[in-house]
Parts: structure tokens; sequence; C-alpha cells
């Protein structure tokens, strides 16, 4: 039985503190793809650049890129560095990244692409269904809640090349959607 | 568990008063802000003061604490550090270990979010150590000493209640370990033969600091047998060359352990910290082909490990990228002839060392505010 607590103890104190968190609104959509330039941000997890180079000829199928600019992040659990998210966004108009398939690295690539749609860059991240939720917090946390997520399977880091296709092709599905949004 | 992570308070504290004889360990529970130990439920005096300890101004805000985001007023890291326990003089300990775990450096969005096992390791060096009874002697780690248990607690209090890194939504631990119920130490300096950490690390003996890094469990290293330098840090470098840590295939930092039996063993042959930390980083790691399972699953170059490192089968991968990645600290008590490996978590958390008082400064370079990047 634990400790009955007294009269003096009668108010309850919400340990949580204030959060802050406004709505900020995604960069506005394109209407069209073809045209447009492509950033590649590879989170360097493991198989990121599998998933990432497999989903641009999955894409290119079907879309003619200006051009595919690739840029590497070394630690896919921290926050790309502002001076290479302020690359990416001057040079391109839209972003792929990836992979959000563990705790940190998901929570990293929302908020690069939180980073760069605030920079009127559309970015789509690529995460595994076992993160959606995480995903939906911390967008949320963050202040974008319109933010959009590629979901595909997990895993990724330990998968075959086969299986990295399948997963490719759930991205080329996915991500024209995510950049055009409702246009 | 929470199922509120993200709500917002609508003022600085929300304070509810509840009927005459309610079981506040129960509602605490029920609201979702408890570590899952029984919590202490604060009062208005307790929570003024801790308050008062921390200098007064309630709504004074220390610091945000990511993922969620929640603004740490003095009044709120009052409220959490009565919940766990805590008497008002740990108060500036706790300050510390949650502005070193806030440092952008020690990147706690990661942390908590991670799927790896790592919980901020916090390492207190210096007087106010011992002058609020923390334990860095026998049975360091283990439980049985306030101070210790209720720091680590607050600390991991208000990762959970301000952070919200709330299992299985922020934090994605796949296992966990025990040092995210708390996880704080102090250096045995008064047995140590040699320096304490802190004044390693620049800052005067009679400065107190906290250590933070993000770390696995504390691995045991056993040896009865040896009595020299080399033989005790060999096996010591045993330990450290597993192929299963973070830190040997994503660098970073890691922490070493020594118990007094080995350190002073060593100490007696006339070597120094640095002498230690050298021999370990020289003489721990693993053969790239055993990293890469020999190129088994592709071709491996392992992108999260430093690009001077050789990536022939036969190269040696140190465990963490130099001497200077290696956290040496001495503690336990008198008898047992052992000591301890903690692996960190990889590159992408750097540990922080701060002092308690912002009004200390380290002697050396690299450091500003009172607060070293490592």
């Amino acid at each position: 039985m634990l400790m009955k607590v007294t009269d003096s103890n009668s108010l309850v104190f919400d340990p949580r503190g204030l959060v802050e968190s406004a709505n900020i609104p995604i960069a506005a959509r394109s209407k069209k793809l073809d045209g447009l330039r492509l950033a590649i941000l590879d989170n360097s997890k493991w198989n990121a650049n599998k998933i990432l180079r497999a989903s641009t000829v999955a894409l290119e199928k079907t879309v003619k890129f200006a051009e595919v600019n690739y840029y590497v992040k070394h630690s896919f659990s921290k926050d790309a560095a502002p001076e290479l998210i302020a690359e990416i966004a001057a040079n391109n108009d839209i972003v792929l990244t990836a992979i959000g398939d563990c705790g940190s690295c998901c929570s990293c690539c929302i908020r690069d692409s939180v980073a760069l749609e605030k920079l009127g860059i559309p970015s789509a991240a690529i995460i595994t269904t076992e993160f959606e939720r995480e995903t939906e917090l911390t967008r949320t946390a963050i202040g974008m809640q319109g933010l959009i997520p590629i979901v595909i399977d997990h895993p990724v880091s330990s998968i075959t090349q086969a299986e990295v296709e399948v997963r490719a092709a759930q991205v080329a599905l996915q991500a024209p959607q995510v950049w055009l949004g409702g246009n | 568990m929470a199922t509120q992570t993200l709500e917002q308070v609508g003022t600085s504290v929300a304070i509810e008063t509840v009927p005459t004889g309610t079981d506040l360990i129960e509602l605490y529970y029920d609201r979702g802000w408890s570590d899952g130990l029984p919590v202490v439920p604060p009062t208005q005096e307790k929570i003024d003061t801790v308050v008062a300890a921390l200098g007064g101004d309630p709504q004074f805000i220390e610091c945000k604490v990511a993922p969620r985001w929640g603004a740490l007023t003095r009044e709120i890291l009052a409220i959490n550090m009565v919940m766990a326990g805590c008497r008002p003089e740990y108060a500036p300990i706790v300050r510390a270990a949650i502005m070193a775990v806030t440092d952008r450096a020690f990147n706690l969005n990661g942390v908590q979010a991670t799927t790896h096992v790592a919980s901020p390791l916090i390492i207190v060096n210096g007087p106010l150590a011992a002058e609020v009874g923390m334990n860095g002697g026998a049975n360091a780690f283990g439980s049985g000493n306030r101070a210790n248990a209720t720091i680590g607690r607050a600390v991991r209090l208000i990762m959970l209640n301000v952070g919200g890194g709330w299992p299985p939504d922020f934090d994605k631990s796949t296992l966990g370990h025990p040092g995210k119920y708390t996880y704080c130490v102090a250096e045995n300096e008064a047995d140590s033969p040699f320096a304490p950490y802190h004044v390693e690390h620049g800052y005067r003996p009679e400065d107190s600091t906290v250590f933070a890094i993000a770390a696995e469990a504390p691995h045991s290293v056993t040896d009865h047998q040896c009595n020299d330098p080399e033989g005790i840090l060999d096996t010591m470098c045993s330990a450290m060359s597993t192929i299963a840590s973070n830190s040997a295939v994503l660098g970073g930092h890691c922490t070493v352990v020594l118990g007094l039996e080995h350190a002073k063993d060593i100490a007696k042959a006339g070597w120094t910290r640095s002498d230690i930390r050298h021999y370990l980083w020289m003489n721990s790691g693993n053969a790239f082909k055993a990293i890469s399972r020999d190129h088994r699953y592709g071709k491996v170059y392992n992108r999260n490990l430093p690009k001077w490192l050789k990536r022939d089968p036969d190269s040696r991968i140190p465990i963490v990228p130099s001497a200077d990645n290696i956290h040496l600290f001495i503690m336990g008590g008198h008898a047992g002839r052992f000591s301890a490996f903690i692996p960190g978590w990889g590159h992408m958390n750097t540990p922080v060392l701060r002092a308690i008082d912002p009004a200390s400064a380290p002697t050396d370079d690299g450091c500003t505010d009172g607060v070293c990047a490592l």
C-alpha cells in the first residue's frame, strides 16, 4: 500500500513546463516536377545511399529533373549543419532525404526537412513504418504539422538489394505527392 | 504511460487543487508524470525552498529541453527535484547537469530519441560532491546513496516530463538500460592516486564540475592476476575491443573507470592519466575486417568512421578517434580488483564538462563561459 497523502498535500503541480509551439506552414508547392533541381540529402545511415540512389532512378523514369545534386551529412543522429542546409536551399528546388529508420535519425531527418521547408524548399523525408508516431510528434513539437513524410517498410539497414528496390518503388510513388502537395 | 506528451500547459505552472485525502502518488502516476517509481508529491513550501537555492526568480527559464522543447523554469526544475526526492542543496548540481545535457554539443534531441540504449551519465567532481554526500566509493554505481540516486533521477524526470522523452513515442530505445532511472556518480577523489578528472581538464581542485556523456551501462572489467600497468590495461583493452558497441562502429567518446586497486598499482609504476589513456587508445580497437564482417554482406566503407582511417582488412580501427576521447575516472571501494568500461553512443554525442558555479572558469583553452566541449 502506498503512502496516503495528508491534507497539506492537496495541491498538484504540473512538472512539464510550457511548450511554445507555432504551426508554421510548409513551403509553397510547384505545379510540376519536370525541370526542377532535386537535392538528395544522404544522412549516412546504413543503406541510406542505396535507398536514395534507387529512388532517384525510379523517379527519373517519370520525372525529368533539371539537376540531381547529392549531399551527405556526416552524422545521421544530428541535424544537418546550418551551412549545409543553406547550400542545399540555395542550389535546389526540392529535396529527398533519408533515412529515418531509427529514433534519432528519424527525428533529425524531420528536423532537416522542417529547416528546408522554412527556407522555401519542399522536402520529402523518408522514414520507416516504425517511426510514423515519432514523426507526427516531432513535426508538432517543432511547429510544422503539415509536413508529410514518405513512409516505407521497416527495416532498412539490413535489407537486400531486391528489398531496396521494393522500398524505392514506394518512394517513387509517394515523393511526387509530398513535393506537389495539392497542386 | 504518458499520453499528453505534447499537451501544452496554459500557464507557467498549472496548479490544481484536489479533494482532501487524494492519494497524490497515485494521481501523479495517473497523469503520467512518474518514471515508474513513486514520486514525492511536491508542496509549495518544498518548491519554494529549492527555487531559493537556485537563486530565486521562479519564472527564470534555465533552458529548453528536447525533443518536446518544454521550458525549464526554476520553478519547474524545483518541482521535478522535489518529485525525485532531492534535498535543496543538490540544486546547483542538478541545474549544472541539465545545462550540460542541453548544451547544443550534447545533442540531447538525438540521445532522447535513439534506438540505442544510451542515457546521460553524470559524474560530479570537486568539493561539492563530498559536501552533499555523494558516493564515489564502494558500490558507486549502485543503490543506497540519496544524492547519487536523486540527482540522477531528477535529471531523468526532467528529460521525461519537460523533454517529453517518454517511451515508446519520443524515446525509441530498443532496450534501454537501468541508468534510465538514475545515472549519477562522483569520482573518488579522496582515495584516488591521481589528480581528479576536472583538474586534468583545466579546473582547480577547489572547483566543482559536472561531466555528462551519453553512455551505455558499465561493463565490468575483472583482473585479479595482473599487478602492472600493461597487464591491467590490456584487460581493459579487451573489454573495449568488442565489435558490438556503438563506439566500435561510430567512434565518438567513451568512459573508463578504474577501481582503486587497479589505479593504485598503475600509479605505483609511475604512470600518469595521460599514459593510461594513450596506452588504452593504442592497444584497443578492432581490425577493419572484423567491423566490416569481412565484406560478407557487401562492400563496406563505414562513413561513420573518420576519413583518415585506413580501410585495409588488417587496418586497426581504434575504439575512439583519439586518446582525448577516453574519459578516465577513478572510483570504487578499497577492496576488489574491478574496473569498468562504459561505451558511448558514438560521434553523435559530444560530452560536456561544466562548472557547477558559473563563476568558476577552467584555466585552459577550448572552454567558454565555464563550459568545455570535449
